[in-house]
């Protein structure tokens, strides 16, 4: 039995593209102080809505507990343009700090009117609102009672839209999509074995290290890396769409081969961590800026082990073998003088 | 069609009922675990009128294993099979096979009786409705040709993929068999007629990918036996794409017996390639020497003759077949020196 152990490392940047649109996040806070969050983007076990939580609990200094996030239902929720493109944390995040800060506006007026100061002289504690130190202040439901007086349930919204940037003369922001703006990085090593006699190539470690900006949950940013890698790996490895007369061969979810857990190596996930002066508290995004790396990371692995360039994805076992074999006809007839 | 047609299900306790119940309805099928038969049914490759659940025939579900005979009903859970001490311990090469069927789950449902009399597989036939609609059928179906060779002449190239079978010839193993006229005892080979001649015409004996097991009206395989063999050393091992939920690109199951320095009897089984499990013949010639050279070009040669990949999955039929030869060397060697 035949085993070359190798590693390669690639470094790519996600692709991206400013959009003209922009995402609208909406904030209901009702007598008995209770905050919902109204956002089309749909949490697609990314954790979208626990970064949106998050979001508005650091605007407004509150426990995570007060938040309750509501999204996907259009009869309630306003409009997004969805879960794709490492778009939702940058740009619904920020339309949920626009929103909150919207809201904690309303209530720090409100707190003003009813400590008889200026708004610039509030201080939000979160639970508390008060004016100096010295002021005992008033608690949240104080305020919330105050600001409900004449209005009743209040609802605040917040927008963001993407920067427009200078393009070849042009401004521009971007395509319809409303691609990411997090400009993210990352790097990658595979470690493989490759079967020479089977051409099956296991995948016995990744290492990633990917710049997500701030890391505003470091859980998910860890998960969501580990499931770049599984899309790589499945693009590089395993899925495959193929045709008979027009008529598309794998379009199931046996032919067309995610790979399972079965299949994961190890992955190692380091965060490095920056600002983007753009991003919400400085974050970019962590949704699919290591799906790229794998992909050249793991022929270049495939490279080194066998000295074999695979042009051709996915490098299933059939391709391998049939490039270690066209190799061994080649040197045979070196060998033969021929 | 509809996404489920109607059929009646009836849940006999006896395996007298269970007899009467296939009588009753010569289009009526049994249901183990349901993993094949329930999903052809809803691609509308079958719509049997009546369901026979055979889970509750207590006469089916035992398994009894120790150092000299193996027998397993046909409704024992591959899972069940998979971890049962004695059949790890005396026959190693079915608990292997039963252990890297499919994925857990279908381990959990799927039934001995369903893996070894598993529908046939084809790319042009395990499809929906409407795609093999839209290819004009195929001879395994209602159609007039086979797309893998359309110059078959009414022959089918549908290929076998359960992964006991090639295990249980290994084993020389018998099948007990129920039905209208009484028990019978054969051995397992001669379920298996799938030899898609195109030289000769489909017959009850000698069969292709559509009529590829030699059950007659009303009869089901009730159980599995087989003897063990002083000093015996069995295992299987197979290649797939992915880890889990998934069908075999190729299996192989070898069994062989050592005698000093010298191989003493060799049994070489395969799935995965032809439309019947394939028992190489003449590996008898291959013994009474040293494990050598001579040994593996003798067993390159009969793969050579006798495995037949077709172009049946979306992996070529080539590489299934030039890695079965792989894996059984392998194996050989492995148990050989074990």
């Amino acid at each position: 039995m035949k085993y070359i152990a190798a590693v390669s490392a690639i470094a790519t940047a996600a692709p991206a593209a400013p959009d003209p649109t922009h995402a609208t996040v909406k904030i209901k806070l009702d007598f008995d102080g209770s905050i919902v969050v109204l956002s089309g983007a749909a949490d697609i076990g990314q954790g979208s809505t626990t970064i949106l939580a998050q979001s508005v609990a650091e605007v407004l200094g509150l426990d995570l507990a007060r938040i309750r996030v509501v999204t996907g239902d259009s009869e309630v929720v306003p409009k997004d343009n969805g879960s794709y493109s490492s778009r939702v944390t940058f740009m619904v995040g920020n339309a949920a700090i626009d929103a909150a800060n919207n809201l904690k506006a309303l209530l720090i007026a409100a707190a003003a009117r009813k400590l008889e100061a200026k708004p610039g002289e509030i201080e939000c504690l979160g639970e508390l609102y008060r004016a100096g130190a010295q002021d005992k202040g008033l608690t949240f439901n104080e305020v919330v009672t105050e600001a409900l007086k004449d209005t009743g349930t209040i609802t605040v919204t917040g927008n963001y839209s993407t920067i427009p940037q200078s393009h070849g003369g042009k401004k521009y922001r971007g395509s319809a999509i409303g691609g990411t703006m997090g400009y993210s990085y990352s790097a990658q090593v595979v470690e493989v074995s490759v079967d020479e006699e089977t051409g099956v190539v296991t995948v016995d470690k990744v290492w990633v290290a990917h710049d997500c900006g701030r890391a505003l949950n470091r859980l998910t940013v860890e998960g969501q890396v580990q499931g770049s890698v599984w899309m790589g790996m499945g693009q590089a490895m395993s899925e495959e769409t193929g045709f008979h007369n027009g008529l598309m061969l794998t379009a199931n979810m046996l032919d067309y081969r995610v790979p399972t857990i079965q299949d994961s190596p190890p992955i190692e996930v380091g965060i490095v961590e920056s600002m983007d002066p753009h991003g919400p508290f400085g974050a970019k995004e962590a949704g699919e800026g290591s799906l790229a790396a794998f992909l050249p990371a793991l022929t270049n692995a495939i490279a080194d082990a066998t000295g074999l360039r695979f042009n051709d994805l996915p490098v299933t076992p059939d391709r391998v073998f049939a490039l270690l074999e066209k190799r061994a006809r080649e040197v045979g007839c070196k060998r033969n003088g021929s | 069609m509809d996404a489920l047609p109607e059929f009646a299900l009836v849940h006999p306790r006896t395996l007298d009922e269970l007899i009467a119940a296939c009588v009753s309805n010569p289009a009526s099928r049994l249901l183990g675990g349901g993993t094949d038969l329930v999903v052809n049914i809803r691609r509308g490759i079958v719509a049997p009128p009546l369901l026979i659940d055979v889970n509750g025939v207590d006469e089916l579900r035992a398994i009894k294993a120790d150092a000299c005979t193996l027998e397993i009903g046909a409704s024992v859970t591959l899972t069940e099979l998979a971890a049962h001490p004695d059949v790890i311990r005396h026959y190693p090469v079915v608990a292997q096979a039963a252990a890297q069927i499919a994925g857990p789950t279908h381990r959990n449902m799927g039934t001995v009786g369903g893996n070894l009399c598993l529908d046939t597989r084809c790319i042009f036939y395990n499809q929906s409705e409407w795609w093999r609609s839209a290819n004009d059928h195929c001879l395994k179906t209602t159609g007039t040709i086979c797309h893998v060779a359309p110059k078959s002449r009414g022959v089918c190239f549908a290929t076998f993929s359960g992964d006991l079978a090639p295990a249980l010839l290994a084993l020389d193993a018998d099948i007990d068999i129920a039905g209208p006229a009484g028990p019978r005892t054969m051995p397992l080979a001669d379920l298996y007629i799938g030899y898609a001649r195109q030289d000769e015409p489909v017959t009850d004996t000698r069969g292709d990918g559509k009529y590829f097991l030699s059950l007659r009206p009303g009869e089901f395989v009730s159980a599995v036996r087989a003897k063990n063999t002083a000093d015996l050393r069995s295992a299987y091992d197979k290649i797939r794409i992915r880890h889990s939920i998934e069908y075999p690109v190729t299996g192989v199951a070898v069994a062989l017996r050592r005698d000093g320095d010298k191989l003493a009897d060799l049994r070489i089984a395969f799935t995965g390639t032809n439309p019947r499990p394939v028992r190489l013949a003449g590996t008898e010639a291959l013994c009474g020497g040293k494990l050598d050279e001579r040994v593996f070009k003798g067993l390159d040669a009969l793969v050579r003759d006798q495995i037949m990949a077709m172009k049946t999955t979306f992996t070529p039929g080539h590489y299934r077949r030039r890695v079965a030869g792989v894996l059984a060397r392998r194996l050989m060697q492995q148990l050989f020196d074990a």
